[in-house]
């Protein structure tokens, strides 16, 4: 039995439809995007939309569980559509592409599924564009994404935003070194992640903690901005691994000094958010206008070694809907009209001429309802299509053009048109 | 220009005093007239004036950039902000309160306990943490009145000094939550104004 509905065109709640202007706006900024990712040599994946729930849910930690649409196949298995990429090309790599050269770089340009209430114009379906860098552990390889997530926010012509960036060594060093038990690092965390100053003392005395330790694990909300902070964590513990994430980061402000990029960049130590897969830099894009990540990746060691060969790996998402949002309207939002409508009986006998013509990259419409000369005018006018291709012969073409009617060589058309 | 969220009631006069005191001389006038919207250009704030239970959503969504509101508002919606700063005023507790008679002890005897509250979520997670079964019926005010009037076994209800639950034959029971009011920071807001925001932090805690 069908459930009543009131209307044909009802939409299940978290979804939406583009077109004309806006899918015109979303295609335009992932055609950049795709341009942008191939110059830096990055090669396209395209998984399935949905996989088995346990393997698309390896090492996302229980805040992904809670978001992921679940369906049941016939025969009783649990699929999921995916809720990110970045698992699905860790299992790829795993599974499959284990014996290539190394690094391989992948990008994706796709729709993901999370059961969130829509927010910041992002529904329940949303697109996502990335990169996945994999098998190099360097400090270039940390930059090198976080130089691309820059470019492709630039890119995408936002004027203001800036880039969180975080290290998930330093806080899991000090949690080693505190010996603290997990529900105590859950408090810990969850008043860090809220900058809760006297939440996390709380938190720090109710584990038993002083000395030393506790005064690091409450200075971290404060080591947040420029490179200073840095200077500051590096004082905070001898554990090695917070060392070398303090180095790590010194090396990635470093190279992104050298791109002239350092003023997109904040580093923020007291950040433990992100994929619970993230084990090394981990960052956020924020901008003007809208309360919510526009970007977010990091560094995630070891989720492709669950699926095969381990390798190390960094990637980014870009949350496409967002920042379409944060644009506000701006970014090309034309809808592409045709050069040239051709009358039904030119399209149907000059079919070389015409092809010739969109060989060139001409946008050429057929009117396929013998419309009169007449209808066809108004028709050019309405649409605002600036050339009309009236009559024509094997050589020449009887055009209404911005420059006037007249009979012109096909050979005499511009090249491209204008 | 920062626009800060500010709440009506009862936490809004402390509010008003603690921006008053970085120079928003004129904010209480938001008390006064019936506009919703206030601003301040010499001190750089924009202030909308909005029930505490929004407060969170319009900082969430970077409607405003900052807000002030109690933690009790803040763990019922869980929504993702900063919290740097405890202001020290509009302490309260919530509490889980019924009529005399019935005591702990007889909760876990009931097939189901019938519980009233403004705030479903963490009374939910109160009682079933504890193993108990219940229904919540969500009320948007005049708690109180529910077991008196066969609404609801007991009520979770935040209570400043006590005296409302007495008035209406209640006592406290349980205390959930300890709260007072929160300074809140949308996180995109607090990366793009950082110096601005911390050092009006700063200021805020030495007042």
């Amino acid at each position: 039995m069908t459930a009543h509905r009131p209307f044909l065109g009802a939409l299940p709640y978290g979804v939406r439809d583009l077109f004309l202007e806006e899918a015109a706006r979303l295609s335009s900024l992932e055609d950049t995007w795709r341009r942008l990712f191939e110059t830096w040599a990055y090669v396209r994946v395209i998984p399935p939309t949905y996989e088995h729930y346990d393997v698309l849910l390896t090492g996302s930690g229980m805040e992904m569980e809670e978001q992921v649409f679940r369906v049941l196949d016939r025969e009783g298995n649990i699929l999921a559509l995916r809720p990110d990429l970045t698992t699905q090309v860790a299992r790829i790599v795993g599974t499959k592409l284990f014996d290539l050269p190394l690094p391989l770089r992948f990008y994706y340009v796709a729709s993901v599924f999370r059961f969130n209430e829509p927010q910041a114009g992002r529904e329940r379906e949303f697109r996502q564009a990335g990169v996945e860098l994999i098998g190099a552990s360097t400090a270039d390889a940390d930059a090198e994404v976080l130089a691309l997530t820059i470019e492709a926010l630039r890119g995408a012509g936002l004027p203001e935003f800036q880039l969180n960036v975080g290290h998930l060594g330093l806080f899991r060093a000090l949690i080693a070194e505190a010996r603290l038990a997990p529900t105590l690092v859950d408090d810990v965390r969850a008043a860090l992640n809220r900058k809760d100053a006297e939440g996390l003392a709380e938190a720090v005395g109710r584990a038993g903690l002083s000395g030393p330790i506790a005064d690091a694990l409450q200075s971290l909300p404060t080591l947040c901005g420029g490179p200073e902070v840095l200077e500051a964590a590096a004082a905070l513990s001898r554990h090695p691994s917070a060392h070398a994430a303090i180095e790590r980061l010194q090396a990635v402000r470093g190279l992104l000094e050298l791109r002239g990029m350092l003023g997109h960049v904040i580093f923020d130590l007291g950040e433990t958010r992100g994929m619970d897969y993230y084990t090394g830099i981990a960052f956020e894009g924020f901008c003007p206008g809208l309360g919510f990540p526009i970007a977010s990746g990091g560094r995630y060691d070891e989720l492709i070694g669950r699926f095969g060969q381990a390798r190390p790996a960094v990637g980014v998402a870009l949350s496409t809907e967002r920042i379409l949002l944060a644009l506000n309207g701006n970014g090309r939002r034309n809808l592409t009209r045709p050069d040239l409508l051709a009358a039904t009986a030119v399209a149907r006998e000059r079919s070389a001429q015409i092809e010739a013509l969109r060989q060139r990259g001409w946008r050429v419409e057929a009117d396929v309802l013998e419309r009169s000369e007449g209808d066809l005018r108004a028709l050019a006018t309405q649409r605002g299509i600036p050339n009309l291709a009236l009559e024509a012969t094997s050589e020449r073409v009887r055009l209404v053009s911005p420059q006037g009617e007249s009979w012109l060589a096909w050979s005499d058309l511009p090249g491209r048109p204008a | 220009m920062l626009c800060v969220a500010m709440p009506k009631g009862r936490l809004f006069r402390p509010a008003a005093e603690l921006f008053a005191a970085l120079g928003c001389r004129s904010v209480q006038a938001l008390a006064e007239g019936r506009r919703l919207i206030h601003e301040e250009p010499e001190a750089g704030f924009r202030f909308v004036l909005v029930k505490p239970i929004d407060v969170p959503t319009y900082v969430e969504y970077g409607a405003a950039d900052l807000g002030i509101v109690g933690q009790d508002v803040l763990r019922e919606f869980e929504r993702d902000l900063y919290e740097p700063l405890r202001l020290g005023f509009g302490g309260c507790r919530l509490v889980v309160a019924g009529p005399p008679a019935l005591r702990a002890t007889d909760w876990a005897r009931r097939p189901i306990l019938r519980v009233a509250s403004k705030y479903p979520r963490l009374a939910r997670q109160y009682f079933l943490d504890r193993g108990l079964s219940i229904e919540i019926v969500t009320l948007a005010g005049s708690v109180e009145l529910a077991p008196q009037a066969g609404l609801a076994d007991l009520i979770v209800d935040v209570v400043d000094s006590g005296r409302t639950l007495a008035a209406n034959g209640l006592v406290e029971i349980e205390t959930i939550l300890l709260s007072q009011a929160c300074l809140v920071v949308n996180r995109a807001s607090h990366k793009l104004h950082l110096a601005r925001i911390n050092a009006m932090i700063e200021q805020m805690r030495k007042a």
